[in-house]
């Protein structure tokens, strides 16, 4: 079975976006620490790709490595997929539901006072949706409400705070050395896990020729910027380079560590 | 008053078959310019002042595997961590008010990981520190648990 290699990639998405470069700002770790991945929770990880072969040389797994991007000034990637869109659509239904019995108040009562702060007091607790550039360089509305980090809808007289969610970093593409010389095979895949809305980048490793080889990740970063009083998901594009380290030994018997034949049998 | 954010990530297949936190934290804050250090470790040290919010965040190896953050026990003088919800889910984090300057104030964290869940602490203490402990002023001065000033 193939053995599967996960990458995490933490990046402070606000401190890179201002210094306008990843390094320092980014942190790597792998699940394989003990099996000799080294510099663990820092920008210098180097992944252990440990293969196996069979006695002829050829290939005897296929080793599978997974990124998954996180920010650091972001709601826990654990939450579920569609969270943001959810909380979005939650909190315009609490909205709409008390502006409709307000309104209806209103028409039997087109004086009452406190039927129309009530109203007020429902558009007011609406949330915001941030403009983005699209494809074609033109401002459109994002799908999804401001939370802040504690998933709740962002008011727009809440914009200046300081908890807002920022959108998390995702990997556009991973290419270099490693991809170059095809020790890496990569592609974006989907999967029902939360991260990144289920979207994530993953490669299938050669480990014909061991070595140390390295791979480019670009990685798109958001920040929200004010343009006019006006929310925007701002991105920069930005590359990191980060290394595995191939190696490779012959297959052996899991349970007694000697050749691949028949299972001892009890 | 800001707010920052540490971030708490554990290897959940590691921590699970070692039966320890021990080399399977590592902390992060988004306070690394105000003077934070030792990110990406189990002894995180993120600089704070009075006032500041300060939010526990979990991030799991495995999504696929249960791992929520149990406590966070903190010298109460400092501050008092309380465990929230994210509204709609079952995800944990805590969340506290910093309730006085300090010169360092270690805390211990505990997971709640696998299933069923079992308890694991971290053995080494990350810290919140104030402007007494910067970086470049003493290095590696005050590395045991300090007292109120």
């Amino acid at each position: 079975m193939a053995q599967q290699i996960t990458v995490y990639v933490l990046i402070d998405s606000v401190a890179a976006f201002e210094a306008n470069r990843l390094e320092g700002n980014i942190y790597l770790m792998d699940n394989l620490r003990t099996e000799g991945s080294k510099n663990q929770g820092t920008g210098q990880l180097v992944t252990a790709i440990n293969g196996t072969a069979w006695s002829n040389g050829t290939q005897a797994n296929e080793p599978l490595l997974n990124w998954l991007v996180a920010g650091l000034s972001s709601l826990p990637v654990t939450l579920p997929r569609n969270y943001q869109l959810d909380r979005s659509r939650e909190s315009e239904r609490v909205a709409l539901d008390a502006m409709r019995l307000d309104a209806r108040a209103l028409k039997s009562d087109p004086g009452a006072e406190n039927v129309r702060d009530g109203l007020i007091r429902a558009a007011a607790a609406l949330g915001v949706h941030p403009r983005f550039e699209n494809e074609h360089g033109e401002l459109e509305r994002h799908a999804l409400q401001l939370l802040d980090l504690r998933g709740e809808v962002v008011p727009e007289a809440d914009l200046e705070a300081d908890d807002i969610h920022q959108l998390p970093p995702i990997i556009t593409d991973i290419t270099g050395e490693a991809v170059d010389e095809g020790i890496l095979y990569p592609a974006q895949y989907g999967t029902p896990v939360p991260i990144n809305a289920g979207w994530y980048w993953s490669a299938t490793a050669s480990t014909q020729r061991p070595g140390v080889y390295s791979y480019t990740m670009h990685i798109k970063v958001y920040k929200l910027i004010f343009a006019g009083g006006q929310p925007i998901w701002q991105d920069k594009d930005m590359t990191y380079d980060s290394q595995i380290q191939v190696r490779s030994r012959q297959m052996v018997n899991g349970f007694t560590g000697g050749g691949t034949g028949l299972l001892p049998i009890c | 008053m800001r707010t920052i954010t540490i971030t708490v990530a554990v290897d959940v297949a590691g921590a699970l078959a070692a039966a320890t936190l021990t080399d399977n934290l590592y902390l992060f804050d988004d306070n690394r310019a105000n003077g934070s250090i030792n990110q990406g470790t189990s002894v995180l040290k993120t600089r704070v002042k009075e006032g500041d919010r300060l939010l526990w965040l979990p991030l799991p190896f495995e999504p696929e595997v249960f791992a929520s953050i149990h406590a966070i026990e903190l010298d109460a003088r400092y501050c008092e961590p309380q465990r929230r919800t994210y509204p709609g889910s079952h995800v944990v984090y805590w969340e506290g008010v910093v309730k006085q300057d300090l010169e360092i104030a270690p805390y211990r964290v505990t997971f709640a990981l696998g299933d069923p869940p079992g308890l694991l602490s971290s053995a080494e203490n990350p810290s919140l520190i104030g402007d007494g402990d910067r970086p470049g002023g003493a290095p590696g001065r005050r590395e045991t648990a300090g007292k109120a000033r």
